[in-house]
């Protein structure tokens, strides 16, 4: 039993109407019906009257006028039954709409059955995925713990963390966040809105007073253009307070002359507020 | 059925209301409620009873007590949800008549004519008047 649209029924429905729908067409109807289809109950019901005014159209003309005397003798003799109520519209007979019924809950089961074979498929897979990276992750597990020491210790609450911004002409949109430890020498650092580099040029992250700066390190390119952090390890140990500038310096200049070319931030950090903190 | 009354000066069908109304009274074994039906929806039936019997006046006079006999003894059943009143009278009109089976040639029977050859017949059941 196919479950109809309403254009499948749009020529059916003056069958159904008039009376003359055999039993499959009956049920088609009737289920499409009882998905509560306005239209089509409103089309059926505009067919049924259109189809007893047709009956009616020769207009009224008075019975005989002793049969409504001898019709209300027999009616007081009559007895009045409650049976089933009649309906306008052909109805299906019950067994035929429990064997659809049946059908239907089979054809439910089966399409249950359906996307539940494809599930247990679309969970091997997973399940084989799953497995892979499981084995992956069990390879690098040193590099994870790592990470995880990484992670820990960046998202530490007690480190101190200090937002900067550019102060070089031109770097102004420049913004950073900075975390340090200064027990373990390290510094992370973020970047955003920093202008990619050409070829020939890096930026260089310098650490100390102008005159003693060391070089702390580069950022690799592709953490100016994703933004991330970058990790630098500070092997001299880092004193508060200290001062670290991010500069823009072709490859040469940063071999030979140390720190140059554009300035993007210089700030001096490590508080004694911070230090305490950390201590 | 009131809803669509015949066009023009003809005269109108009785209200869907009024009918279930009394159609529910006798239900409950008033006899009033089932003069007044006779007094208002009679004379609509009675010449379609007339036509399907094909004017013959003793034939149609049998029926339509035949009808307004089942109308009285099944009116405890009605439900005015199922349908039109009048619709509901012409149904068991068309039990009655031994019609309710009756085909038409026409695939969707959806014109005048074909609507009253599924009441009265090829012949259009004629009223012998």
């Amino acid at each position: 039993m196919e479950i109809d649209r309403c254009r499948d029924l749009q020529t059916e429905l003056g069958r159904y109407a008039t009376g003359l729908a055999d039993e499959r067409l009956s049920m088609r109807v009737q289920l499409h019906l009882a998905e509560g289809c306005a239209p089509c109950a409103g089309r059926l019901e505009e067919l049924t009257v259109r189809f007893h005014l047709a009956a009616l159209r020769g207009g009224p003309a008075a019975p005989p006028a002793e049969l409504e005397e001898s019709l209300l003798v027999a009616a007081s003799g009559c007895e009045q039954e409650a049976i089933e109520p009649l309906v306008l519209y052909p109805e299906t007979s019950e067994r035929a709409l429990l064997w659809t019924l049946v059908a239907l809950s089979l054809l439910m089961v089966a399409a249950v059955a359906f996307w539940g074979s494809g599930q247990v498929s679309r969970s091997a897979t997973l399940q084989s995925r799953a497995l892979a990276m499981e084995r992956a992750a069990s390879i690098s597990v040193e590099q994870l713990g790592t990470l995880r020491s990484v992670v820990r210790r960046v998202t530490d609450p007690r480190l101190p963390v200090t937002d900067l911004s550019g102060s070089g002409a031109g770097y102004e949109p420049v913004r950073a966040r900075l975390v340090y430890d200064l027990g373990r020498g390290e510094l992370w650092l973020r970047l955003h809105a920093l202008p990619k580099p050409s070829t020939d040029q890096v930026y260089a992250l310098w650490l100390g007073e102008p005159g003693e700066e060391q070089l702390v390190g580069s950022l690799l390119a592709q953490i100016v253009e994703s933004g991330s952090t970058s990790h630098f390890v500070v092997a001299a140990g880092l004193v508060a307070p200290f001062r670290l500038s991010l500069r823009l310096q072709t490859r040469s200049d940063l071999a030979q002359s140390g720190p140059g070319g554009a300035l993007v931030f210089s700030e001096t950090l490590g508080s004694q507020e911070g230090a305490a903190a950390f201590e | 059925m009131s809803s669509l009354p015949p066009a023009g000066d003809a005269p109108t069908l009785p209200e869907d209301d009024r009918l279930s109304s009394l159609l529910d009274e006798m239900g409950g074994g008033d006899l009033d409620a089932f003069r007044s039906l006779l007094q208002c929806a009679g004379p609509w039936l009675y010449p379609v009873a007339r036509r399907l019997v094909s004017g013959d006046s003793v034939a149609a006079a049998a029926l339509y007590q035949q009808l307004f006999l089942e109308i009285w003894r099944i009116s405890p059943c009605y439900d005015r949800n199922l349908g039109p009143p009048m619709a509901w009278m012409l149904l068991l009109l068309r039990e009655e008549a031994g019609i309710a089976d009756r085909a038409c040639a026409d695939a969707v029977p959806l014109e005048q004519d074909s609507l009253e050859r599924l009441w009265f017949g090829d012949t259009g059941g004629s009223d012998g008047d």
